[in-house]
């Protein structure tokens, strides 16, 4: 069952279920209410009944044949009170002098109580008439009162239901209303899963749904972009592992077939073994970078100034001055692999065409900066791309492979370090590796 | 025979496709850029540019859109329609695909030249002749009487003149691709070929590949 179906019916239910249950508690107390307020009016009109006849029959004494003239005074009350709905017996040695029953009463001495005659309800009241030999039941007609009780729970079920009524329809309709948002975002996730990528939910109206459509749509358009990026990988890497490929087959070929030259030969084998080392670089950077990535490394205490001084030195012959400005640097990390960080970003600092680089280290910071050509701001945003080469001759030319920033960008995640660039075209490029700060 | 400009920045590519094109005897100037390649096509005379879409500098495209009336090929790593179509339009003979075989392109080389008419119509070595249009081979100055397939054999390996072809290769070009027949067939034929031509060395068998015509260029 949906939500929304299983929100209205317990809703419905539960208002119902109060309702009625709010309407019963009612009843019964207002009818409680009513109750006593009749038992104390009956109680009061024994009292006043009492002494009332009391009086009248002031000097009747059955026992010398008053009998006749008490049933006479009696009668006269009896039918003036049976109006009102009130019965008089009155008893004298246990014969019945009056009554205006309908029945044979069966009575207790000294009592109240509610009973059933013939089917109809009465309070009825025993008790003494003065100091006279008189005993007197009283009798109060109340079925008045299950008839008021009847007709005010009537009255009560009316009301409820023309409520419920309106409830449910009300309920029922706001919720399909605000349900409507949910089913067009499922109608729309389905659709993008189905491969309709370029589909966005509907953000109108500024409430939660909106909110909720907005998210969606920015998790969308991330997915989307991440499966790009990855197919633009992949686009890459087949390439890139096609090119050498295509050419060792080539040369091989044609070292089988051809009747060439010994020289033509030789450079045949010689070009078969340089696409196959260049085939190696590759296919080992990308193992590198995925061991690191699945592995970490182990950190241990490194004094990044000292690492950086060596990768000056191993590059101090390159044609390119190369100037060295630290402090103390210390680091937690793995030597060789902050080594490697240093010497890519260095290496690809003094291909850049730059006069100079500064090497340059301090409170937690490497920077590896260079006065080279530099990069546009397009470019910066794809170099730690897998394969993404800034000038694919040149740099090919130059024995790169266009992984090398992914793998430093890798090297720096593990050290829990951020590589930052700057660059501008045609000024230089200045490369920093920020180490988390220690606490 | 023919002056072919090959303009690839792969060096690895580009030398290769010389090192096979110059085992037909063609004449082969290389570029590694697009830069001045269309000012060099617009001064010197090719009778085929081999022209890589990806280029630094101006594109094969560009370079194309300038060189009307020489025969040109793609080549690319792309394999797009778009981009197939696009060469088509822009007037390309032909368009391969890499990664490619050698053998290919050196037949796609060969149909654009013949279809253009940029390469003779005759080769001629050690006093043999050989005719394409009239379909003969004449040593010194006489007919020799061919079979139709031993004459197609024959053209088949003066076409890939310094080329090793398989028994598979040579069957596939001269009896096509449904031919039942056994690989002995071609055997047969070169022997005949040996014999009435008095080919001698020229015509080598090659262990384990096939046969080679083979040729000073």
């Amino acid at each position: 069952m949906k939500f929304w179906q299983k929100t209205y019916l317990f809703t419905l239910a539960l208002v119902l279920l109060c309702q009625g249950g709010g309407i019963f508690a009612l009843a019964r107390y207002t009818y409680g209410g009513m109750t006593n307020a009749e038992e104390n009016a009956c109680r009061a009109q024994f009292v006043y009944l009492s002494r009332l006849l009391e009086a009248a029959l002031e000097g009747v004494d059955p026992a010398e044949g008053g009998e006749e003239k008490a049933w006479q005074i009696l009668d006269v009350f009896g039918k003036h009170y049976h109006k009102s709905g009130i019965r008089v017996a009155v008893y004298a040695e246990g014969k019945t002098v009056y009554s205006s029953f309908p029945s044979d009463v069966l009575y207790q001495r000294d009592t109240f109580l509610q009973t059933y005659l013939g089917g109809v309800r009465y309070f009825l009241a025993e008790g003494p008439l003065g100091e006279m030999p008189y005993r007197i039941v009283l009798g109060k007609d109340i079925s008045s009162l299950d008839d008021t009780f009847r007709s005010l729970t009537r009255t009560f079920l009316l009301v409820s239901a023309l409520v419920s009524l309106l409830l449910a329809v009300s309920l029922y309709w706001l919720l399909k209303r605000l349900n409507t948002p949910l089913g067009a975002l499922q109608e729309t996730a389905e659709a993008i899963a189905g491969g309709e990528l370029s589909l966005r939910a509907k953000e109108t109206g500024g409430d939660e749904f909106a909110k909720l459509a907005k998210s969606f749509n920015d998790m969308v358009e991330k997915l989307r972009e991440e499966a790009e990026a990855k197919q633009m990988l992949v686009d890459n890497m087949a390439h890139e592992l096609r090119t050498p490929l295509t050419g060792i087959k080539g040369y091989g070929d044609f070292l089988l077939r051809a009747a060439a030259s010994e020289e033509e030969k030789l450079e045949a084998a010689r070009c078969i073994v340089a696409e196959a080392e260049r085939l190696e670089k590759i296919s080992r950077t990308l193992l590198d970078t995925a061991y690191l990535r699945a592995e970490g490394i182990t950190l241990q205490a490194v004094e990044a100034d000292s690492l950086l001084g060596e990768t000056a030195e191993r590059f101090g012959e390159r044609g390119v001055e190369i100037a060295l400005e630290t402090s103390p640097c210390p680091v937690m990390g793995d030597p060789l692999l902050l080594s490697l960080l240093f010497d890519n970003l260095t290496d690809n600092a003094v291909k850049s065409g730059a006069a100079r680089v500064t090497l340059s280290c301090g409170a937690g910071e490497v920077s590896v900066t260079d006065d080279g050509r530099g990069m546009t701001a397009e470019q910066l945003a794809h170099i730690t791309r897998p394969f993404y080469r800034t000038d694919k001759s040149r740099s090919r030319g130059e024995g790169g492979t266009g992984l090398g920033l992914a793998l430093c960008k890798q090297i720096a995640l593990c050290h829990g370090a951020e590589l930052s660039f700057t660059s501008e075209t045609g000024k230089g490029t200045r490369v920093k590796v920020i180490f988390e700060r220690r606490r | 025979m023919a002056r072919i400009l090959i303009v690839e920045d792969e060096p690895t590519i580009n030398n290769l496709i010389r090192m096979n094109l110059s085992l037909g005897g063609h004449t082969c100037t290389q570029r590694f850029s697009g830069e001045g390649v269309a000012e060099l096509a617009e001064e010197t005379e090719f009778d085929l540019v081999i022209l890589d879409v990806m280029l630094p500098g101006p594109d094969g495209f560009e370079i194309a859109s300038r060189l009307k009336g020489t025969p040109m090929i793609f080549v690319t790593a792309k394999d797009g329609l778009k981009d197939r179509l696009k060469g088509l339009h822009l007037g390309a003979d032909d368009y391969i695909v890499k990664p490619f075989e050698i053998l290919e392109l050196v037949a796609r080389v060969d149909a654009v030249l013949r279809r253009t008419a940029r390469t003779d119509t005759t080769f001629s070595f050690d006093g043999i002749t050989v005719e394409f249009a009239r379909r003969r081979v004449l040593k010194n100055g006489a007919e020799v009487k061919l079979k139709p397939k031993e004459y197609e054999l024959f053209e088949a390996l003066v076409r890939n003149r310094n080329l090793a072809l398989s028994r598979e290769q040579l069957v596939e070009k001269v009896w096509g691709y449904d031919y039942e027949g056994e690989l002995r067939t071609v055997d047969v034929h070169i022997q005949k070929l040996r014999q009435k031509l008095g080919l001698g060395e020229r015509l080598k068998t090659v262990y384990k590949l096939g046969y080679r015509l083979e040729v000073e260029v």
